[in-house]
């Protein structure tokens, strides 16, 4: 899973009074875990894992959705620059010289 | 014998002979005039020698390309065609807008590609250049519809120039990037523009607006690919493994929001899964059979990505390996292949594609590799390749971490300068560049860029030989 931003860590700080680096480290851990498990052989144990996390986020990071949206909207893809083209139109001279 | 080189340029039927005419040379005016005749006492198998010969001079008429034809001394009578390979080949199509790659040999790293034609020189730099091959994400519109040639040009170094046919569209539903290795199952790598998300609750479909933004898709497929082949970690690139890889492109405008083509599941607060078991049915449908799928998505809500690691085929063909004494396999073929839930919006600057490559290449059963960013336990009882677990947090770090193949390989005392945070009880191994975090760690997290992360010495290995296996199976 994308690692978490540092940045983004510190606006859910600035956004949410009180909350530490074990609260973000244990949403971060049951996420981690979630992805370690086979989903047709721990479906239960995933159910158990994203029912903590939604618990968690919603009593201590309620405004977890609004932070992580606006950081990624800054960091958002810009379009990639077109590649470089150089075009050199031919005159009748050159395409003479290139026969 | 006699051989006459040059372009085919004009195939005509001679009902009087009866045969084909065939002009072999530069120009019309300086042409050899040579004839295949089909006689009646012809043995059948000569009848059809004499056929294939003439459909492959009609094919290198279409293409333009140059031809090596034998005669008797003084003789008109073809006795062999062949046309004159080119020491570069362009993969697919021509299409404005669309991927273009071309593959070759020693292509120098400042190699550029240039189009020529009647009215024009056309120059475009590349977005990846590697020694087997050159991609562009999207053909220029620069470059002149209808006949040119396209050529590789470096300072000092230039490939030969090879006809091509330049369309203004329509841009391919399914396309290949590299044709990788010449066998039935080269390791491959499918890139598909996901058609639609299933929401967090589950059960309900939405198309995914990938499928609007075709700039967005072939953007984000050059962010993959530079991502994994010109980044500084080279585990792509070592022994020239990416030229055994096949790439490919899935885009399907048609492809409806339904159940089947939901290739991606949400997951609160902005998370997205790939739906791991729909994509050997999926990418099945165009053909392809992938190792690892890349499910690239337009959500900007769950846009955190994440990935599935592969379970390999437990019953097929398997490569040995020991891992702390005990015996494991690498699996030679997925059951179902590993996968990435990847945002066309990803920040590129990171090193996203190629950590989720990272989780997806490894396999449920015989090695994962874990983010090393978390201190989870619980891996569901199978073997971990890139991290350990101490019984206490207080406990030493352990000189060695592992051993695989006959091999020890030391801890990372230090998790290069970003520290083990206070509790815990996970440690990793070694790192190949110690100045930077694992790239399966916090890449944001590095001093200067962290498309220079690389992996730990053990899992680099462990890569290497997985993904060897897996390459020459």
């Amino acid at each position: 899973m994308q690692p978490l931003h540092p940045k983004v860590r510190q606006a859910l700080k600035n956004a949410h009074p009180g909350l530490t680096d074990a609260e973000i480290d244990r949403v971060e851990a049951l996420i981690t875990r979630r992805f370690a498990l086979d989903p047709e052989k721990h479906a239960d144990e995933i159910r158990r894992l994203d029912a903590e996390r939604v618990a968690l986020i919603k009593e201590r990071m309620p405004r977890y959705k609004e932070i992580t949206r606006a950081f990624a909207e800054e960091t958002r893809a810009k379009p990639r620059p077109r590649p470089a083209v150089r075009v050199q139109r031919k005159t009748r001279s050159d395409d003479k010289r290139s026969r | 014998m006699a051989a006459t080189t040059g372009l085919v340029l004009q195939l005509t039927w001679a009902d009087g002979l009866p045969g084909a005419c065939v002009f072999v040379g530069p120009s019309l005016e300086s042409a050899e005039i040579l004839f295949i005749r089909l006689r009646s006492s012809d043995p059948e198998r000569v009848r059809d020698f004499k056929k294939s010969m003439i459909a492959l001079l009609a094919k290198a008429l279409g293409a333009g390309y140059p031809v090596i034809v034998e005669h008797p001394d003084g003789g008109t009578e073809v006795t062999s065609a062949t046309i004159e390979g080119f020491d570069i080949s362009p993969v697919g199509a021509a299409i404005h807008g669309d991927f273009y790659s071309v593959t070759g040999r020693n292509i120098p790293s400042d190699a550029e590609l240039v189009f020529e034609s009647a009215g024009a020189t056309v120059t475009v730099t590349p977005d990846l250049i590697r020694p087997h091959w050159v991609f562009v994400a999207r053909l220029p519109v620069e470059v002149p519809l209808g006949r040119n040639t396209v050529s590789l040009q470096a300072p000092g170094w230039s490939s030969q120039a090879v006809p091509v046919d330049v369309s203004g569209g329509p841009q391919t539903t399914v396309r290949v990037l590299h044709s990788g290795a010449p066998k039935v199952r080269p390791y491959t790598i499918v890139l598909v523009a996901n058609p639609a998300i299933e929401d967090e609750e589950g059960g309900t479909f939405t198309a995914d607006a990938a499928l609007g933004d075709r700039p967005g898709f072939h953007d984000a497929v050059s962010f993959c690919l530079r991502n994994m082949f010109s980044t500084t970690e080279d585990l792509l690139r070592q022994g020239h493994i990416d030229a055994s890889l096949r790439l490919v492109t899935v885009f399907d405008e048609t492809a409806e929001a339904i159940d089947a083509n939901a290739l991606a599941h949400e997951i609160d607060p902005n998370l997205m899964e790939t739906r791991r078991t729909r994509l050997k049915g999926f990418v099945g449908r165009y053909g392809e059979t992938a190792d690892v799928v890349f499910v690239l998505h337009g959500s900007v809500t769950h846009d955190r990505a994440t990935a599935w690691f592969t379970t390999d085929d437990a019953a097929g063909p398997t490569t040995d390996f020991t891992f702390d004494g005990a015996a494991r396999v690498h699996g030679h073929l997925p059951a179902i292949p590993g996968s990435a839930a990847i945002p066309v919006s990803a920040d590129q600057t990171g090193l996203t594609a190629f950590h989720e490559f990272g989780h997806a290449a490894s396999d449920f059963n015989n090695g994962k590799v874990v983010d090393l960013y978390a201190d989870q336990a619980g891996s569901g009882g199978a073997l971990v390749v890139n991290k350990k677990f101490r019984a206490d947090a207080a406990d030493p770090l352990p000189a060695d971490f592992a051993e695989y193949n006959g091999t020890d390989h030391a801890s990372d005392q230090t998790r290069d300068g970003l520290g083990y945070e206070a509790g815990w009880t996970s440690f990793h191994d070694e790192l190949i560049d110690a100045t930077r975090p694992n790239m399966m760690d916090n890449y944001w997290q590095t001093f200067d860029d962290p498309q220079r992360c690389r992996l730990d010495q053990l899992t680099y290995d462990w890569f290497v030989d997985r993904l060897w296996a897996k390459a020459l199976r």
